[in-house]
């Protein structure tokens, strides 16, 4: 009896292994999660560890997500942005941060001076009015006069300031208020692959919503392999990107947020300068790979607000690599897609559409 | 003087093998479907998620529409020649709905708001050249 019993219970756990394969880690020495974080989704492969060590990793990601996400959530009145924002509708003031605060605000200050406002942190004032915060849907073109008037306001008001010791944030009276959801992101994908490394997780990645960051190597050693969406067919790639530890990968496009009006899109990258949707040089997509993801998200933004030529050159003095996806005609909707690249962009990126080779 | 004689008990009875057979055939039958639906399907399947639960798995080729409850409420999975896509979700932006049609492992299909995932896997391990994620 005891042998039959033994037998059976291996055969039993044969028959559930060999169901499993349909589980969170199906691959041979893989494990991967999904969970929802920042609103949006996380994603993490980590490749060569046992399933427990990586378990246990990917639940302090998830943890530290969930932390940064209340950090910087800015309609979230006990974040600390929340707090920043206080102070600038208060009459002004300095503020004592703590170490992500600062490494973000320090990362969009100089993303800000260096590309020439192309990428302000302060607008959001800006996005609210023209409704694209997750909380009232756009749909429409805000009151011009109102738009001119805030858009004013914010250009002539001081500079949010990082002493340089980075232990407070110097708050001018009427700064607009701080909108870094998107850069924190991309903090937070640096912060988890922080948090991997620190634990002994060789080779990872970790995408969050689009941005991501790796460890070591993919399957069978290689690089891993990360699509380039492209900007007008939803579910297409226009290119991979093999990316290696050490680089981090950011897009910005107007294809998921935004809206028609009269043919024309109005999307939720604003120009700071006019205070409405970037439109010059008619870009649809920016990607840049930066040595963190923080700062590929920012120069991403500003990257797509000062247009392909711009945009270029601006990348190129910060030293990251990019692609500027846009219609060569102006036509946005319609347009022929065309690109422009950065010196080394394209000996890390293979282009393709659908898996097959552009040229 | 009598001697002691005793008989040692049978590692397995008749029951133990008959047990033993169906436990065998059943996992036989199991794996059996898993090889026939990788050769049917290619091992492509379509994996549903809502929150940090798998509600479904399923052949990424077999035609379907599924009704799922996310946060904010239902929202329709349309599987139909190999292609899947999402409708109706009651999210304001539909940024989910504006991802499109997806057929590819690897691709995947969000709304966070609502909380549900589609992602298109390969049993058994990705082939080579499969993309590991997408920015965008």
């Amino acid at each position: 009896m005891r042998l039959g019993l033994i037998l059976a219970v291996v055969l039993v756990a044969v028959g559930i292994r060999t169901l499993g394969g349909l589980g969170a880690d199906r691959q041979a020495g893989s494990y991967v999660h999904d969970s929802f974080v920042m609103g949006t989704v996380l994603n993490i492969k980590v490749r060569g560890a046992s399933r427990e060590s990586a378990r246990q990793a990917v639940g302090v990601v998830e943890a530290e997500a969930e932390r940064l996400h209340v950090l910087f959530d800015p309609h979230d009145e006990n974040s600390a942005i929340s707090l920043l924002n206080r102070t600038a509708a208060g009459g002004g003031g300095t503020v004592p941060v703590g170490r992500d605060v600062a490494r973000v605000l320090a990362a969009a200050i100089a993303v800000r001076n260096s590309s020439g406002r192309g990428f302000d942190p302060a607008l959001g004032p800006l996005i609210d009015l023209w409704g694209f915060s997750d909380e009232s849907p756009a749909s429409e073109i805000p009151d011009t006069l109102q738009l001119a008037r805030l858009t004013a306001e914010l250009a002539a008001a001081g500079r949010i300031e990082l002493s340089p010791d980075s232990a407070t944030v110097l708050v001018p009276s009427g700064a607009g208020a701080l909108d870094v959801g998107g850069i924190a992101k991309g903090y937070a994908v640096d912060r988890a692959i922080e948090i991997l490394d620190s634990l002994g997780i060789e080779n990872a990645l970790v995408n969050l919503g689009g941005e991501i960051g790796v460890l070591g190597v993919g399957s069978n050693g290689r690089d891993w392999r990360v699509g380039v969406q492209h900007p007008r067919l939803a579910a297409s790639h226009l290119g991979v990107v093999s990316q290696r530890e050490g680089m981090f990968v950011a897009t910005s496009g107007d294809y998921e947020r935004f809206f028609i009006l009269d043919g024309h899109r109005y999307h939720h990258i604003l120009n700071p300068e006019s205070g409405f949707p970037a439109s010059g040089g008619a870009v649809m997509s920016t990607t840049v790979i930066a040595s963190s993801c923080l700062l590929a998200d920012a120069m991403a933004t500003a990257a797509f607000v000062l247009g392909p030529a711009g945009g270029i050159r601006f990348l190129e003095s910060q030293g990251a690599q990019g692609l500027i996806v846009y219609a060569s005609d102006g036509d946005r909707e319609n347009g022929e897609i065309t690109y422009s690249a950065t010196s080394g962009f394209l000996s890390i990126m293979q282009p393709e559409l659908d898996g097959r080779p552009i040229y | 003087m009598a001697r002691a004689e005793f008989q040692l008990p049978p590692l397995a009875t008749a029951t133990d093998w008959v047990m033993l057979g169906a436990v065998f055939l059943c996992s036989l039958s199991f794996y059996g479907f898993r090889m026939l639906e990788d050769r049917a399907e290619g091992g492509l399947v379509t994996v549903v998620q809502v929150g940090d639960e798998r509600v479904a798995v399923l052949p990424a080729r077999k035609d379907t529409v599924l009704v799922v409850s996310g946060k904010l409420g239902e929202v329709r999975i349309v599987q139909q020649a190999g292609e899947l896509w999402l409708e109706d979700a009651p999210c304001r932006l539909k940024i989910c709905e504006r991802m499109g049609h997806i057929h590819r492992s690897g691709e995947v299909i969000v709304c966070a708001p609502n909380k549900v995932m589609v992602r298109r896997e390969r049993v058994g391990g990705e082939r080579e050249g499969t993309l590991d994620a997408i920015s965008r």
